[in-house]
């Protein structure tokens, strides 16, 4: 009964929530007009280069006039990395730990309540989460690791705008949370051709099986209904080329030391995929959820900012 | 100070149970997979089957452990038996229950009449030690019979009863079947509370998929056990175990021995009260060293220290049995108990039980008593020489008739065991070498289901045929065996499963993939899955794009047979699944595809701007 209780709190609070933290994007517009500490236009894209990941997001986060632009004090933030693999930090095959580190950092000096991090692992769980070295990370950091293996964590939604995907299981926290981060690893994919940030979320879910039998590209697609993640953060320091995502060798994985950062979730795939040497549109995945209206992957109308960190 | 030996004893079993416990419970990995190794070295049928598979460390420590016995008795059961350590815990327990009805038995029993006239008492408790010993019962001939049967379809190569019978197997099942799923139903309600409270502190444990017939396999033993380890002491060793009835051959011959002096004893019958396996029988003056576990309790409560635990001279050592008749320190017991010769106490089941003080250890073997139905009186005036053919007669009886068996079942049962794993192959887990080797080797303890994390490795009820029960297999329907983990290679105590490093095991092949193209979605349906090959550790299932679609291929070289791909594969029935390989072999390299889908140069090269 008080667990029941609590999930209708949790989804009354996120409803609210929601429609605060969009209320926020409104009253930021606004204050863009006095603008202090925000630059006067805010970018769409900010692409990252030659730095060490934090310094790359320190440099990317103040084209927004920093996190606060997207979190208040006081408020949850569930960070998303890819955390799928046993693999050790330097496989390229999860996101980089000092990465996820530095958002858990930027996110408790602006003063929030609670950072969660977690991700629905593929492998092993609890060895993941260690093995990739984000569990330490983070715990230094003081954010906190949320199990995502057990069955207890999902609740049903409905997408109602979802093509394929009608339904599915997503974790609590995605639904409960102020903030959702998304920092997904730019990767090449076996099965996606490449796994980025809409691929990413693909961790959020309880059954991740119904994806590939009701049509992967699809239905990738159709989850960016639910919730489009507040903040998009590609790590791109070490990119997968080949035999991703998992276990790619040694040759496979390059250090490329950049960082894309956006809100849009189709424009930072976008981005992503051009970087990789690939025309978005043969991504499936993000030319559905360019049609669907979910973001756009037409880089040309976005108001990208480059930074280089070299020198 | 008097050292009391009977505690000591028990706190040896107590951290040997602590010992048990973290093998079973895989509570540390490392140094579970140390346990694991070293209780081959001390456990029964893990050194004997070790043995048998021919391994020079098996045959080395089943001869220390027959010597032990034959040195000390059967001290085994004292303090290396998991099962035997679970039933005196049970015991301890229910002591604690028994004193309080005692103290008001006692109260209204004539206590202070004490019983002066010493031949009285002595027909007393013959009486009464005939009456206790016929109810808690000796059944030799079950004992025997098990051991017999075990022995036997063990050396014909199957190891059915061996994996039902084996206390430790029992006591490993009681482990990964009761105190496992408890323990982690117990951390989930853990982590349920703490959660409540907000706080994400603990990780809950998904429970692993019950198998009906092993869990009520195990939890009937369970029953079964603590029940009579609460009624009857330690019954369920002297009646049901085969290691117990195997030990008592042994320990009757040990040369150390519990001894009562007839001298100091008074006959007052704690002893006897005490006594877990109701071997003694004080007003015989008598132990029976075939079913005395050596728990030492005797000597404690001894008030009179009447009871010793001495060395036997050789005489004794030959001919087995009563010291007292023999042993010249000691008295005859005719002089002791005068009555005895004159009033016999009645055999409480003639034919099975042909000793009046249950005391059919001191017989050579079981099949003169057994089957001659032998009168102890008659017994004890026939001279060494006649024993020790009579023994020699015996034994050479039992081996011919073990081996009349054996030879013409062997082929059966191997042909059995064949007909029955041919349709769906068993896969074996990595380290055991083969179906073959596994089934042959493995005690069905479970102590590589408990350390599987994964919960790929499940006791299948007879996967292996008649080779064995219980003994584990993967199942790939629920989990898979990972690429980064080897804990159950090195739990084994049997052999079964040898110990491989990691690097060996993402070597080790111990099934083949198959793909069927017309069930594939990619194939009927035309659109991205790639399910299969974005689990695969060895890229043996890799894809290969056409059309802009993702399509699996197999390098069947690099196949190590972990079942990632069958779990994922999102269609029904499967369109990629694993087939066992009978021996396990050496897999190939893992495959990396070298044309690239995006050349190094391509991707952001160095100094490269982006290309946005």
């Amino acid at each position: 009964m008080e667990k029941f209780d609590n999930r209708r709190t949790f989804l009354k609070k996120s409803v609210t929530l929601s429609t605060l933290a969009a209320g926020t994007l409104i009253f930021g517009g606004i204050d863009r007009l006095w603008g202090q500490n925000e630059p006067t236009v805010l970018p769409d894209l900010v692409a990252v280069k030659d730095g060490e990941p934090g310094p790359m997001f320190d440099a990317a986060i103040a084209g927004f006039g920093g996190i606060g632009h997207f979190v208040k004090p006081g408020d949850t933030v569930v960070i998303k990395p890819n955390i799928g693999w046993n693999r050790e930090a330097e496989s390229g095959a999860n996101t980089h730990p000092g990465l996820v580190k530095r958002i858990v950092a930027h996110c408790l000096d602006a003063g929030v309540k609670k950072v969660y991090v977690f991700d629905h692992a593929v492998d092993n769980g609890p060895k993941c989460y260690e093995n990739s070295g984000i569990a330490f990370a983070v715990k230094s950091a003081g954010g906190t690791m949320v199990p995502a293996t057990h069955e207890k964590y999902y609740q049903k939604v409905d997408i109602s705008q979802g093509k394929k995907l009608k339904s599915t299981k997503i974790h609590e926290l995605i639904l409960a949370s102020d903030v959702y981060i998304n920092v997904p690893v730019l990767k090449h994919h076996g099965s996606s051709g490449l796994s980025l940030a809409m691929k990413n979320q693909m961790g959020v879910v309880w059954n991740r099986g119904t994806y590939h039998f009701k049509g992967l590209h699809q239905c990738i697609a159709d989850f960016c209904h639910v919730r489009k993640p507040d903040l998009n953060v590609m790590d791109g320091y070490r990119i997968t080329l080949r035999n991703g995502p998992s276990r790619a060798g040694k040759d496979d994985v390059v250090v490329r030391k950049t960082l894309l950062l956006s809100t849009d979730i189709v424009a930072i795939d976008a981005a992503a995929a051009r970087m990789f040497g690939k025309d978005p549109k043969e991504i499936n995945h993000i030319l559905y959820a360019h049609t669907a209206g979910i973001g756009t992957m037409d880089l040309s109308k976005l108001n990208i900012q480059k930074i280089s960190l070299k020198g | 100070m008097k050292v009391k030996k009977g505690a000591v004893r028990a706190l040896v079993a107590g951290i040997m149970m602590v010992l048990f416990l973290v093998l079973f419970l895989d509570v540390h990995p490392p140094f579970t997979g140390f346990l694991g190794q070293s209780m081959a070295w001390i456990q029964f049928f893990p050194a004997m089957v070790s043995a048998i598979s021919g391994t020079f460390k098996g045959v080395i420590a089943f001869l220390v452990l027959v010597l032990l016995c034959l040195l000390f008795g059967r001290i085994y059961c004292a303090v290396l038996c998991p099962l035997g350590i679970f039933q005196d815990i049970m015991i301890f327990f229910s002591r604690r229950r028994g004193k309080q009805g005692r103290k008001e038995k006692l109260t209204t029993a004539t206590v202070g009449t004490r019983v002066e006239n010493k031949t009285l008492k002595n027909q007393l408790l013959t009486t009464v030690s005939s009456v206790t010993t016929s109810s808690s019962g000796t059944y030799p001939f079950l004992w025997y019979a098990i051991l017999i049967f075990t022995t036997t379809l063990l050396l014909s190569g199957s190891l059915f009863l061996v994996n039902i019978l084996d206390p430790f197997s029992i006591f490993g099942r009681f482990a990964s079947q009761i105190f496992l799923p408890l323990s982690a139903t117990l951390n989930n309600v853990l982590v349920s509370l703490t959660e409540s409270f907000g706080q994400y502190v603990f990780s809950p444990v998904n429970l692993r998929p019950v198998l009906w017939s092993v869990f009520w396999i195990s939890y009937g033993w369970f029953v079964l056990v603590i029940f009579m380890a609460f009624y009857h002491g330690r019954l369920y060793c002297n009646t049901l175990c085969p290691v117990g009835a195997f030990l008592s051959l042994l320990s009757n011959r040990s040369l150390f021995k519990f001894v009562i002096d007839t001298q100091k004893c008074t006959t007052c019958g704690k002893c006897q009260r005490m006594c877990r396996s109701h071997c003694m029988d004080p007003a015989m003056g008598k132990i029976d060293g075939a079913r005395c576990v050596s728990c030492f309790d005797c000597m404690d409560v001894c008030p009179e220290n009447a009871i010793g635990y001495t060395m036997m001279p050789l005489e004794v050592l030959v001919k087995g049995g009563d010291y007292d008749q023999t042993a010249a320190s000691a008295n005859p017991a005719e002089l002791t108990n005068p009555n005895l010769s004159t009033n016999p106490p009645p055999p409480a089941k003639p034919g099975t039980q042909g000793n009046a003080g249950a005391n059919f250890g001191d017989l050579p073997f079981l099949a003169s008593s057994v089957f001659r139905g032998a009168d102890p009186m008659k017994k004890n005036g026939l001279s060494g020489a006649v024993e020790k053919r009579q023994f020699l007669f015996t034994a050479l009886a039992i081996c011919g008739g073990v081996l009349a068996t054996v030879i013409p079942l062997r082929p059966l049962l191997a042909r059995m065991a064949r007909v029955e794993t041919t349709p769906n192959d068993p896969i074996s887990p990595p380290g055991s070498l083969g179906i073959d080797h596994f089934s042959h080797t493995c005690l069905a303890c479970q102590a590589c289901v408990s350390a599987c994390v994964e919960n790929v490795l499940l006791p299948g009820p007879n996967a292996y045929g008649m080779t064995g029960a219980l003994q584990p297999r993967l199942d790939f329907s629920i989990s898979r065996c990972a690429y980064t983990c080897h804990a159950c290679t090195l739990v084994c105590p049997s052999g079964a499963i040898l110990p491989l490093s990691l690097k060996d095991k993402q070597r080790t092949r111990i099934g083949s993939v198959r793909f069927e193209k017309d069930k594939c979605l990619v194939y009927t349906q035309k659109r991205d899955c790639g399910a299969c090959a974005e689990v695969c550790p060895t890229h043996a299932v890799h894809t290969v794009r056409e059309n802009n679609i993702h399509h699996p291929r197999l390098t069947l070289d690099a196949c190590i047979g972990c079942g990632a791909c069958q779990l994922v594969c999102p269609v029904n029935p499967k369109a990629i699944y694993v087939v066992a390989v009978k021996i396990h072999e050496k897999a190939g390299p893992p495959f990396f595809q070298q044309d690239p889908p995006a050349a190094p140069s391509d991707v952001m090269g160095s100094g490269a701007d982006f290309p946005f």
